[in-house]
């Protein structure tokens, strides 16, 4: 190939040689469009018809049984009135900032300490990771047992110590406190491991190189290892985020009261749920993730512009 | 769709003669008014000039579904299904439990989507908005002359049922309401048991007299102030003469003063530490955990509950609710129900109409499953578990008041608990409480 590319050729044979090749990549690229036509298939069906008639319904009153009829922009207008979207929304807000900082601060000293030649490195980092893999129905549910104001392990541990014994997932105070405590349990072993790939991935010549010069395991890791992840944080942050504005399994298990469906705590994809398949108004549940859609997008648009600030691509 | 009497022919409204839902709704409103299995009006059977073809099924094999949400109850279920398969081999009946939390977003779905159980279980709260979008089989072809006599079954229940005059649910079972005690925790506290002259300034008293509290800790609650409306807040709030929503289901009434006292007589119950508060109930089944165990001395609850309690604790009594104004209990009770979309709507219905034979129904009596709705079973259930006063139950019956409903379904239901749930946990000013709870109920109702 590199031969005949640099040989001289007359320009009739390689004007034909170039068609050819032409000929050649375009029946490459039918059977490559045919091998994915299936893929796609599924995608157009599944993801883009549904995304186009979940836009459709959100202009309308379907309440699942009849057919539904327009009505603009009022689902919409709704939402400015809505206190129940209000407390959803504000309480999707206030879990999403300390989860994110502390999901990926603790992710980030575990891969470090995993990182290193300790013993039963192995056994830590599966031990990490197990609660990523369990399911999050079986997480609320032995939670909400260790969270029981009266009869749960926590607050026994509290009041043999001497301290006051909160009402965890029902004080206003506390349930925020006591959900990202479980979602960091649950979360913070799927961003170590990617941690720990991005770790791996730094040469160690340029630790040996710095050594040389003096510079102490701070400096190492504030001038080497830190902006050498960024790339690994940018990611962890954007998916984060996203996790943070989507919470719904646990507080659905975890926060709402026996015998009602009040819950204590919830949250943009818990009210969607509520109004979409308890009060069946599909419609304006719709319109409720249509705007959770709109938030997620302006905040990755928003991280992705940030990301030129902070972000050092090797 | 349009069709829902299979059977053929053309059936006069067997109930024109009846009281209607709103009129219903309007003697429970005005209170305990001695309705339900003790009150009955005579039937009136129509002719059916389409009754000749009997069976008229197509008598092919078929499976049909039969959907309901309580597991416990499944025994029972499958008895009924075995007695009903000897007499129709053809049909089998595949039982299929969904829990009561998923239940109706399950059925809602699966309409929506037009696969669903043949027949399913139905409550009183959801009736109307699944009778109004035409989703159930009207049974005036399984009911009279030829079917299942309907004067064999309590009025209130009928009613329930109804809509727009036509029946769609055969009515299962009936339950009330009682205050469940432990003995053992009276006789330790020396605190004489609950008597039907009971007050809510006795019930108070015992309440306070059997709550122990170590330090600030509470290791014993008098009372339980249960937060299922249904077995807690409406029996209070008839009890004392007033009312939850207007009889036309437009409004709330919980600012009336009847009601409201109702209200805070609870809300003083949990706020005061007499009543394990919202936290602990949040995540504890009052019915299957601190009850049972002792750490609660008297909690009211349905008659469904008995025959598990007793098993659980022994000590465990039963009196009548205690009455300020006077007695009142709410009635409920379940139903069988057909989907007019089924394939096998002749077969459904043939089911259903065994469910409402008194064959059936004397299965639900001696499994000691439910009240059966059937008239004249109640004392079988009665028998099931002789250690208890279950009388009780069925005294209530006579002063039994309709469980509320609106025609937009149960969505204020979930308001009000929301209001409920806040308060109890302190979030709202005591005398804002009524006002939030009915402005809350209001919005709800307009908005269904």
């Amino acid at each position: 190939m590199i031969l005949m590319a640099i040989a001289p050729v007359p320009l009739e044979a390689r004007e034909g040689r170039v068609a050819r090749r032409n000929q050649h990549a375009r029946a490459q690229a039918r059977w490559g469009y045919l091998l994915v036509a299936p893929m796609m298939l599924g995608f157009a069906l599944f993801f883009l018809l549904a995304l186009a008639a979940s836009l459709f319904l959100s202009f309308t009153d379907w309440n699942v049984l009849n057919s539904p009829n327009w009505v603009g922009l009022d689902n919409y207008a709704r939402l400015f009135d809505d206190g129940a979207f209000h407390a959803a929304l504000r309480n999707t807000a206030v879990l999403t900032v300390p989860h994110v900082v502390l999901r990926i601060a603790f992710a980030l000293l575990l891969a470090i300490a995993l990182n290193s030649r300790i013993r039963f490195r192995t056994f830590y980092r599966t031990i990490f990771f197990i609660p990523v893999l369990t399911m999050p129905v079986a997480i609320g549910t032995v939670w909400k047992w260790l969270y029981d104001p009266t009869y749960g392990p926590i607050n026994y541990a509290l009041g043999q110590l001497g301290l006051p014994r909160p009402a965890w997932l029902s004080d206003p105070n506390t349930v925020l406190i006591a959900v990202v405590i479980v979602l960091l349990w649950s979360g913070v072993g799927y961003d170590m491991i990617i941690f720990l790939a991005g770790l791996q991935n730094i040469p160690r010549d340029y630790y040996e190189a710095v050594q040389l010069d003096g510079a102490g395991p701070w400096r190492q890791f504030r001038d080497i290892t830190l902006p050498l992840l960024t790339p690994t944080t940018f990611f962890l942050m954007v998916v984060a985020v996203i996790h943070s504005l989507q919470v719904f399994d646990l507080v659905y298990i975890m926060t709402e009261v026996e015998h009602t469906t009040s819950n204590r705590f919830p949250t943009m994809v818990y009210y969607i749920y509520d109004e979409a398949f308890r009060n069946f108004r599909m419609g304006y549940a719709t319109a409720v993730a249509w705007v959770l859609l709109l938030i997620i997008l302006v905040f990755t648009l928003l991280q992705f512009w940030l990301q030129r600030r902070w972000v050092h691509y090797t | 769709m349009a069709d829902h009497r299979p059977r053929g022919g053309k059936r006069g409204d067997m109930f024109a003669h009846r009281l209607g839902r709103r009129a219903l709704l309007r003697s429970g409103a005005i209170g305990a008014m001695g309705i339900g299995a003790a009150t009955l009006v005579p039937s009136v059977s129509a002719a059916r000039p389409g009754a000749a073809q009997e069976n008229g099924c197509s008598g092919d094999d078929v499976e049909i579904t039969y959907g309901f949400w309580n597991a416990e109850q499944r025994p029972a279920i499958e008895a009924q299904i075995e007695a009903f398969q000897e007499q129709h081999p053809n049909i089998s009946v595949s039982p299929q439990v969904v829990p009561f939390a998923d239940y109706f977003t399950k059925l809602q779905t699966g309409i929506a989507g037009g696969e669903t159980y043949d027949v399913f279980w139905m409550n009183g709260p959801n009736f109307p908005v699944y009778a109004s979008q035409g989703a159930l089989a009207d049974l005036s072809a399984i009911t009279g002359d030829d079917g299942v006599d309907m004067s064999a079954y309590p009025e209130t229940l009928r009613d329930l049922y109804s809509f727009d005059g036509t029946l769609y649910g055969m009515p299962r079972d009936f339950d009330t309401i009682g205050l469940y005690y432990n003995k053992d925790l009276f006789d330790a506290a020396g605190v004489e048991y609950p008597t039907a002259d009971w007050t809510w300034e006795d019930l108070r008293a015992a309440a306070e007299a059997l709550t122990v509290k170590e330090g600030d800790q509470t290791s014993q609650w008098g009372f339980g102030s249960i937060l299922s409306a249904q077995q807690n807040l409406y029996n209070f709030i008839y009890q004392n003469g007033g009312q939850i929503i207007s009889e036309d289901g437009s409004e709330a009434l919980l600012d009336e003063p009847e009601a409201c006292e109702a209200l805070l007589f609870l809300t003083d119950m949990v706020t005061d530490g007499l009543s394990p508060d919202v936290a602990t109930q949040q995540g504890n089944n009052l019915y299957q955990t601190l009850f049972p165990a002792g750490v609660v001395a008297m909690l009211p609850g349905g008659s469904w509950h008995a025959g598990r309690l007793h098993e659980a604790n022994p000590a465990i009594a039963v009196a009548p609710l205690p009455e300020s104004m006077q007695d009142a209990s709410v009635i409920h009770g379940l139903a069988n129900v057909v989907w007019s979309g089924s394939e096998h709507q002749c077969e459904a219905l043939e089911f259903v109409e065994f469910l409402g034979s008194e064959e059936a129904q004397q299965i639900l009596a001696e499994t000691a499953t439910v009240i059966p709705a059937m008239n004249g079973l109640q004392e079988t259930w009665k028998e099931a578990v002789p250690e208890m006063d279950l009388q009780v139950f069925l005294d209530a019956v006579d002063y039994s008041v309709p469980y509320p409903t609106a025609p937009g379904g149960a969505e204020w239901e979930a308001a009000l608990n929301d209001v409920i749930v806040e308060a109890w946990s302190g979030g709202i000013p005591r005398d804002e409480i009524c006002q939030r709870a009915d402005g809350a109920v209001t919005t709800a109702l307009q908005r269904s």
